[in-house]
């Protein structure tokens, strides 16, 4: 996508104070939402409601208090980070797809969290840039029921996740992960073995009386800093260094 | 007959060489070859010598030297700070010839590296707030930012948990009106009470607590590592020159300034020298200096003679703080934040296998000596871990696995911030003194030291107030907030 096309969304999807105040915060951004190719739910029936053909919309032009924004899909359209402003004072809001949407990352969740805390069903199957940081942040919605995050290629650790919120939120069902497959190692020796932060201190010298505590299997450092290669083309090398002490 | 000419040239000076004797010294360090910066004179003969050289050795295009005989701008430490800030001058203002000078590639005792990476907007100065906000702005448009092409895009992992300050009674109302400030900085921060953490966080001791303040959005962690390697990336393509070599001099030139008392001289720095690890000293001169050496700033301030022949000199120094990294089997796991306790301690999650980080600030009397970066384990048994298992008391249960240690570029008058150019020496810019905010505020004081340098004002965030000149004035900013 072209980098002045992409610019050209954020501008449309700008959240305009004065919109929201005339028509109200679920009119203005429902008005949003269908001019990206989206559909909107409200909670007086049942009909998803989308552009006409034409072009016209759909909606009422004036404040309608009675008219709760309830269902939001916006799979395949070009939603991006500035058009989730949209849902601020929209509370009412429990079930959101962003089914396949290319600019979609984990910040667009934590806006979810912070504007929609009563969400039931979360789809974000197919967007290639959602990492483990939107498990993290899923068990801030306390009444969800549905998370799909299929085809996520970005979600690695995703059997463990969802380990940890079904703890946290007991009526939870996540689509598109397997279940957790036997590790040979524990948890906390796999994840010893693959964070840079965890393997910060291995260089450190531990005194005598504390050594016991240190498991078994400990190896030495491996990645502590890695160095990166200068060399005069723009290709960067980047190989762990193997040190025996640090500095 | 140009042959002729490049071989005759050698052969003299090796000549007057030889008659120039020295007396015997005391040995000291090693003769180091000095490679000249570009004031001083190189003749005609030399330049095309220069030129035709590859012609003659059969290589394919000149090689330049390693580090270059002149450049615009000269950023002094290749940490988070001075990466932010060549990237920004490339970024935006692409005719700046930008060096880094980095005296150790592997980042062996860089704070960046060793900092725990975390990102609050919870300060008690509005300007502090909007400096990690624009952190958190950054970091969600990163990779438009920072990709390169061809190359893979760059990944930056941040974890929006969020820090939460516990405060008690007599501290509650200093909380609010922070949290106040903050809201009105356009920062999410919320105020939560006793019963509301008490639901929230059942697995917390709430002894002597009132209240507490959270930031609900664009808080947390990440890895400082992948954001310097990222902008590394991106700075090499935008054509940033990376140096290794260690600043030793600097190099001034006197102008002569017209006073009342008759003609005075005042010394005008030109440039630096730099020992480059293939043994030779090159001299650099460079149009703006910017010292982003981290705790070692006044080290290089004291070089360029702020603290010797001027005055006041820079008031940063390191302090080494402690990092421990525990692991507890039924620790809070995912709701987790990035907790600070009423004592200081401060405590969060690493991964989801139960371990933790955690650490504390010594108090002024009992600062550990910062010869090197040896862990004490006392300090953990004595001040961290009794406020801990206090606080949480799943820590009970907690075993102690490794530990290290990290250099704060600690502001001894007032932790804050030191930006902009000395009084004196107008193109000797500062970037210091950030007292453990350096990962939060890097990227804005990048930003800054960028548009101090290109509209010599400041545009984005206003950070007149944090300029060296308050300590000659006696105007020290006090940052209450820090961990």
């Amino acid at each position: 996508m072209l980098r002045s096309e992409r610019e050209g969304f954020i501008n449309e999807q700008r959240y305009i104070p004065a919109k929201a105040l005339q028509r109200g915060p679920d009119l203005a951004a429902a008005d949003m939402i269908l001019n990206f190719n989206g559909r909107v739910k409200f909670n007086n029936d049942d009909v998803w409601y989308k552009t006409y053909e034409k072009g016209t919309s759909p909606l009422p032009q004036s404040f309608r208090p009675d008219l709760k924004l309830e269902a939001v899909d916006l799979a395949d359209s070009n939603w991006m980070l500035t058009g989730m402003d949209h849902l601020h004072g929209c509370e009412h809001v429990v079930f959101v797809s962003l089914a396949r949407c290319k600019y979609v990352t984990d910040w667009f969740i934590a806006q979810l969290v912070l504007h929609c805390p009563n969400l039931k069903y979360l789809d974000v199957s197919g967007c290639p840039e959602i990492t483990d940081a939107t498990m993290e942040m899923a068990y801030k919605f306390r009444h969800l029921q549905i998370l799909n995050i299929t085809d996520c290629q970005g979600i690695k650790q995703g059997e463990v996740f969802s380990v940890f919120l079904e703890d946290l939120l007991p009526e939870l069902i996540i689509i598109g992960v397997d279940s957790l497959s036997k590790m040979e190692l524990p948890l906390h020796e796999y994840e010893q073995q693959n964070s840079r932060f965890l393997n910060l201190g291995m260089s450190a010298s531990i005194p005598e009386q504390i050594v016991g505590l240190r498991s078994e299997t400990s190896e030495k450092s491996t990645v502590v800093n890695c160095k990166l290669n200068m060399s005069d083309s723009v290709e960067l090398k980047v190989e762990p260094l193997k040190t025996e002490s640090v500095c | 007959m140009l042959q002729a000419f490049a071989r005759r040239a050698p052969s003299i000076s090796v000549r007057a060489r030889c008659l120039c004797t020295k007396p015997p010294t005391s040995p000291g360090p090693p003769e180091r070859e000095y490679v000249q910066p570009s004031t001083e004179e190189k003749s005609a003969l030399k330049i095309l010598k220069d030129e035709f050289r590859p012609l003659f050795t059969g290589e394919a295009v000149g090689v330049e030297k390693a580090v270059p005989r002149r450049t615009d701008v000269l950023i002094i430490g290749g940490g988070l700070v001075g990466t932010a800030a060549a990237y920004f001058l490339k970024a935006h203002g692409e005719m700046f010839d930008v060096t880094i000078v980095e005296r150790d590639y592997g980042y062996t005792r860089a704070s960046t590296m060793l900092s725990c990476g975390g990102v609050r907007h919870q300060f008690t100065i509005p300007e502090n707030v909007q400096m990690s906000m624009f952190t958190t702005e950054f970091l969600k448009h990163y990779k438009e930012h920072l990709t390169v092409l061809g190359q893979d895009p760059p990944h930056v992992d941040f974890h929006h948990q969020g820090y939460l300050f516990l405060a008690p009674e007599n501290r509650a109302q200093l909380l609010l009106d922070c949290v106040k400030m903050q809201r009105a900085q356009g920062a999410k921060t919320v105020i939560l009470s006793k019963a509301q953490l008490a639901e929230k966080y059942p697995w917390m001791n709430l002894d002597g607590i009132e209240c507490a303040s959270y930031g609900t959005e664009g808080e947390g962690w990440f890895d400082p590592w992948q954001l310097v390697h990222a902008l590394k990336g991106k700075n090499i393509q935008l054509g940033v020159r990376y140096c290794q070599g260690e600043v030793v001099k600097f190099r001034y030139d006197s102008v002569p300034l017209y006073t009342s008392g008759g003609i005075a001289e005042k010394k005008r720095i030109l440039g630096v020298d730099v020992d480059h690890p293939d043994g030779k000293r090159y001299g650099c001169d460079a149009a703006v200096i910017i010292n982003s050496a981290g705790p070692w700033a006044g080290e290089v301030a004291r070089m360029a003679g702020i603290g010797v022949d001027v005055f006041p000199e820079l008031p940063v120094e390191p302090r080494k703080r402690y990092v421990y990294t525990i692991h507890c089997p039924d620790g809070p796991t995912l709701d987790c934040p990035f907790l600070i306790d009423t004592s200081g301690a401060y405590i969060r999650r690493e991964g989801l296998g139960g371990n933790y980080i955690c650490g504390a600030s010594p108090s002024e009397e009992a600062e550990p000596s910062i010869a090197n970066l040896d862990v004490d384990y006392e300090f953990y048994q004595e001040v961290v871990w009794p406020s801990i298992a206090h606080r949480v008391p799943a820590f009970n249960n907690s075993k102690l696995k490794c530990a290290w240690a990290g250099y704060y570029d600690y502001n001894t008058v007032d932790q804050n911030l030191i930006i902009g150019s000395h009084p004196e020496y107008r193109n000797f810019l500062f970037a210091n003194g950030m007292s453990g905010h350096g990962v939060q505020q890097g990227l804005a004081i990048g930003r800054a030291l960028f548009e101090y340098i290109y509209y010599s004002k400041y545009k984005t965030i206003d950070l007149s107030m944090f300029d060296f000149a308050r300590f000659a004035e006696r105007r020290p900013i006090l940052e209450q907030a820090i961990v």
